[in-house]
């Protein structure tokens, strides 16, 4: 039966398979993941296993993927998703192929790029070359300039001039630096030659590819004069340290505008060279990307079915591998057409051989989820993983936990928003999932697509219930509320109280929901509401608790445990009804025994009296009274001390036999398996199914040795925390439920400030200036309520009601103490492989 | 606790015609039998309606649960405001309002010691 009810039923195989037929079986095997293996050689290490050599070659062909991946994200080429089926895992011979193809690829791929590197290098000089040329024509035409000549003077003074005869000749040299530097450049070069060296600079206004780095870089181009040659070693010394390049410039016009117009052939060239490289380049990557997707998945296929046949045992023969593996029983069947599938493809003649194996171990607990069920289930296992073949609370989570929610947040606006949330993620599922968003957060909210659709329907059901849309009530059916006050009394009271023994009350109830009048109430909306809502909480968490420990009559019977039946079961059904739900019945009497009497409104009549809104006691004072025994004096004598007849002795009654249920439930089970051992030990140890002590599995295998016999005072003590948990938690976990009722109240608060601190004056403005006003003032409130409202008390709702279900709700059944199946799967590696890629 | 008492009552229409007509007066429990019916077909039949399926035992159990936890909901409210033991306390603007649109309350008791007539209550000021 492989429902959600319980974990399904496992069992441990032996797989032999063929070495020729191992790879494709395990292909198959992965294609399905219905199979979890186990590591059968746990203390080899990682090196000096049978397959370490395909692992090494699989990552080394990973990396170069990585490479290429590199690239083509660089150049912003798209890569094509794999349309429709992911491809198989190829078989060991193609892997060769792969390689080479890989191979082939990033060499030609590297090749490409260090010509390109150097094809830049070169235009980079040509280009600073051409720059020089132009700027310098200038500073030359400058020196040449006559009606400058008096500054040719200055260097000798006119001695020197007169000495020599002829002008002097200058030196230079000419090149290029980087912007930044020149500041520095200059004043260095003042400081190393005294201020003997004059120099000229320009910038380049285009920027200029450095070739290594890609970067545009501003540079400038300078020009040194300087004379003799002392200085020209020392200004060429200084140009090295500021990594200026040099280039030679001829001194003559004429020189240099030959040199200028070799320079630009050149640079023509080299871009037709560059731009065939690149456009190679962009080929040869638009050609891998195509495929790119296609291998990542071939090539990961490959490693994990060498990381599983790493976990393989080589058997004596050297021809065959052993495997073990934890298989759900129910699938025995497909798992054997695959196998066979599997030798067939790899043409081996020796089928496969699955075969059971008996074991004491716990089984991994796996329940078969889909799209719908697996949110919720996860839900549970966050807590902890059941206990292997235990009663799975994820189905009733699906119902519980979307309504204690809804009680939380029950809105029947907000509820609305969150539908449709939850509608449209689950409507454009497929095209959502095919666009595999990066955010984190949007795939948690979309992994709870259907628990937020679920919630926000529940809402809304709970919405009209409360009668709260947006802090407001509908008027659906008519109130059952009138004003009988006349004009006269509301003129001289601002607040009056509607009396429901009068005709203020029609005498019969909104037919769904809460009243709409009471929205409109002033002070005591929240009295009344109050006293209702922590009423239907304690009431849903009673509910929800019984059926929680229902829950655990059904693994007590599953796992033979008939004593547990009788000293754990009833007991402690017995102790939660005859307190809380008799606490809960008191509640229901309470609100259909007091009240008005039609047509005898306002009477004396001590009979009338006695049902009336005066004579109604307080169910918790009742409560508290009955659990210590305590008869309080009767302060209104009009009225009766008891709600029903017999009501003293009954309640005795419960609180004696619920007191009674502790000792059982302290002693019992205890006691039983005392006499359980001390048979056992009379017997000389042969085995006997422990009835009282955590019988097997049914179905399993009886171990053939029994279980040691626990410590009896180990057993006390773990029957004493079990029952103090109990006892105690049946009062702590009922008053927690009141989260309920305290969460709705500060929603409904919310939702009223944000009404009427925003939209109701927005709404209440005048004129056109008051259209512009509530368009601005209807922003706000949405944003409010959306953010506020919608995602903050949702997120708070949500919380709250995760910890009723973990705490409140599982602790009456749930052991928690399995641990997951993971089983061997192509589609949970390749998705944990493209998360971690991103 | 059906309280079953012989009233006569006047309806005040809004035109001020006044008629007398005789209504047995019951505390109405038909809400609770038609949700009741209502949530109990879901509950007991819904299951058998799904035959087909691989995730029968699944819906199942939701319409189980769904049902059950939406009646118990709805109950419990009705059950809590069929006898209330206090009224709302309502601002004079909203008692004139209520008695402008909602009109006056369409039971007049004649036993003795009950007095008001239909006239003159709730008219604005």
């Amino acid at each position: 039966m492989g429902s959600l009810f319980r974990s399904e039923e496992m069992t441990l195989c032996q797989l032999f398979l063929q070495s020729e037929a191992a790879y494709a079986c395990v292909s198959e095997l992965g294609e399905l993941g219905l199979v979890q293996f186990r590591d059968l050689n746990p203390d080899v290490n990682a090196f000096q296993r049978k397959f370490v050599n395909e692992v090494r070659r699989c990552d080394e062909m990973e990396r170069k993927l990585r490479y290429l991946e590199k690239e083509i994200r660089r150049d912003g080429i798209p890569m094509l998703e794999i349309p429709g089926e992911c491809p198989e895992a190829p078989q060991p011979r193609e892997m060769i192929d792969l390689e080479a193809t890989f191979e082939k690829l990033e060499n030609e791929l590297r090749e490409v790029n260090q010509n390109a590197e150097a094809l830049k290098r070169n235009y980079l000089e040509l280009t600073e070359l051409k720059h020089i040329l132009r700027k310098t024509q200038v500073f030359f035409d400058e020196m040449a300039d006559p009606s400058r000549e008096e500054e040719q003077v200055t260097l000798l003074g006119e001695e020197g001039l007169m000495a020599g005869g002829q002008a002097l000749k200058l030196g230079f040299v000419a090149g290029v630096i980087l912007r930044e530097r020149i500041p520095a450049f200059e004043r260095m070069l003042w400081r190393a030659c005294r201020g003997n060296v004059f120099l000229r600079q320009a910038e380049i206004d285009t920027p200029l590819e450095d070739p290594s780095s890609s970067d545009q870089v501003y540079k400038s181009v300078f020009i040194i004069f300087f004379q003799g040659d002392q200085l020209k070693t020392r200004v060429k010394k200084i140009c090295e340290g500021f990594r200026a390049t040099l280039y030679p410039c001829p001194e003559s016009p004429a020189d240099r505008r030959e040199m200028a117009m070799g320079v630009m052939t050149r640079i023509e060239d080299l871009n037709t060279v560059l731009g065939q490289t690149q456009d190679h380049r962009h080929r040869v990557l638009v050609a891998a990307a195509k495929n790119i997707k296609n291998w990542f998945v071939k090539v990961r296929k490959i490693k994990a079915i060498y990381h599983t046949l790493n976990l393989f045992n080589l058997d004596v023969t050297q021809k065959c591998l052993i495997a073990e593996c934890w298989v759900p029983a129910l699938d025995m069947e497909t798992i054997q057409l695959a196998l066979r599938r599997g030798t067939e493809r790899s043409g081996s003649s020796v089928p496969p051989i699955l075969n059971r194996m008996e074991t004491i171990e716990d089984p991994p607990t796996y329940n078969r989820t889909n799209k719908f069920t697996s949110a919720f289930q996860h839900l549970i296992y966050a807590y902890g993983v059941a206990t292997y073949r235990e009663v799975n609370p994820a189905p009733y989570t699906v119902i519980t936990f979307p309504f204690l929610f809804a009680v939380m947040f029950g809105d029947l606006g907000h509820g609305a928003i969150m539908a449709a949330f939850g509608f449209w993620m689950c409507y454009k599922e497929k095209p959502l999932q095919a666009k595999k968003i990066d955010s984190e957060i949007w795939n948690i909210f979309f992994g709870g697509r259907y628990i937020i659709l679920l919630m926000g329907l529940f809402s809304m059901y709970t919405g009209l219930i409360y009668n709260d849309i947006f802090s407001k009530s509908l008027n659906i059916f008519g109130s059952s509320w009138r004003n009988n006050y006349d004009g006269s009394t509301l003129q001289s009271n601002q607040l009056l109280q509607l009396n429901p023994d009068s005709k203020d009350y029609l005498q019969y109830p909104y037919p769904f929901g809460i009243d709409p009048v009471w929205q409109l109430a002033e002070a005591n909306k929240i009295i009344f509401m109050n006293g209702y809502k922590m009423k239907i909480s304690i009431i849903i968490g009673v509910f929800h608790m019984l059926f929680g420990v229902c829950l655990s009559l059904w693994n007590h019977l599953y796992f033979k445990r008939r004593i547990s039946i009788y000293v754990e079961f009833i007991p402690q059904i017995l102790f939660l009804s005859l307190l809380f739900f008799y606490m809960v019945l008191l509640m229901f009497i309470k609100w259909t025994t007091y009240g008005a009497t039609p047509g005898h409104f306002g009477s004396q009549d001590p009979e009338i009296v006695k049902t009336s809104a005066f004579c109604a006691p307080s169910i918790l004072i009742t409560f508290i009274n009955m659990m210590l025994f305590k008869h309080d004096k009767n302060t209104r004598p009009q009225c009766d001390d008891f709600m029903f007849s017999g009501q003293m002795f009954i309640q005795k009654l419960f609180v004696i036999v619920a007191l009674l249920c502790v000792p059982i439930m302290l002693f019992g089970k205890p006691y039983f398996i005392m006499r359980e051992q001390k048979q056992r030990a009379r017997q000389g140890h042969q085995p006997v199914e422990g009835n009282a002590e955590n019988g097997t599995a049914g179905g399993a295998p009886v171990p053939a040795s029994g279980h040691h016999d626990e410590e009896i005072t180990e057993v006390f003590i773990h029957q004493a925390i079990h029952t103090i948990e109990f006892v105690l938690g049946s009062v702590s976990h009922t008053a927690s439920y009141l989260r309920l009722w305290a969460l709705s109240l500060a929603h409904a608060q919310l939702a009223e400030v944000a009404w009427n601190m925003l939209l109701r004056k927005g709404l209440m403005s005048n004129d056109y200036q008051g259209g512009i006003f509530l368009y601005v003032v209807f922003a706000g409130w949405a944003a409010i309520s959306v953010s506020i409202l919608v995602l903050m008390e949702g997120l708070s709702a949500f919380l709250h009601t995760l910890r009723l279900h973990w705490v409140e709700f599982q602790s009456k059944f749930y052991g928690g103490e399995g641990y997951l199946f993971q089983p061997f799967s192509f589609e949970i590696i390749l998705d944990s492989a493209g998360q971690a890629e991103e | 606790m059906a309280f079953v008492t012989e009233l006569p009552y006047r309806v005040a229409l809004s035109d001020g015609d006044v008629h007398k007509e005789k209504q047995t007066w019951e505390t109405n429990y038909t809400p609770i039998y038609v949700m009741t019916t209502i949530f109990a077909i879901i509950f007991f039949i819904g299951p058998f309606a799904i035959k087909k399926g691989e995730n029968k035992w699944i819906i199942k159990t939701c319409m189980m649960l769904a049902s059950f936890f939406l009646w118990l909901f709805w109950v419990t409210v009705y059950i809590a405001g069929m006898n209330p033991l206090v009224g709302p306390q309502l601002r004079n603007t909203t008692l004139a309002w209520m008695a402008h649109t909602w009109g006056e309350s369409a039971l007049v008791t004649k036993t003795s010691g009950d007095t008001s007539s239909s006239g003159d209550t709730g008219s604005d000021g």
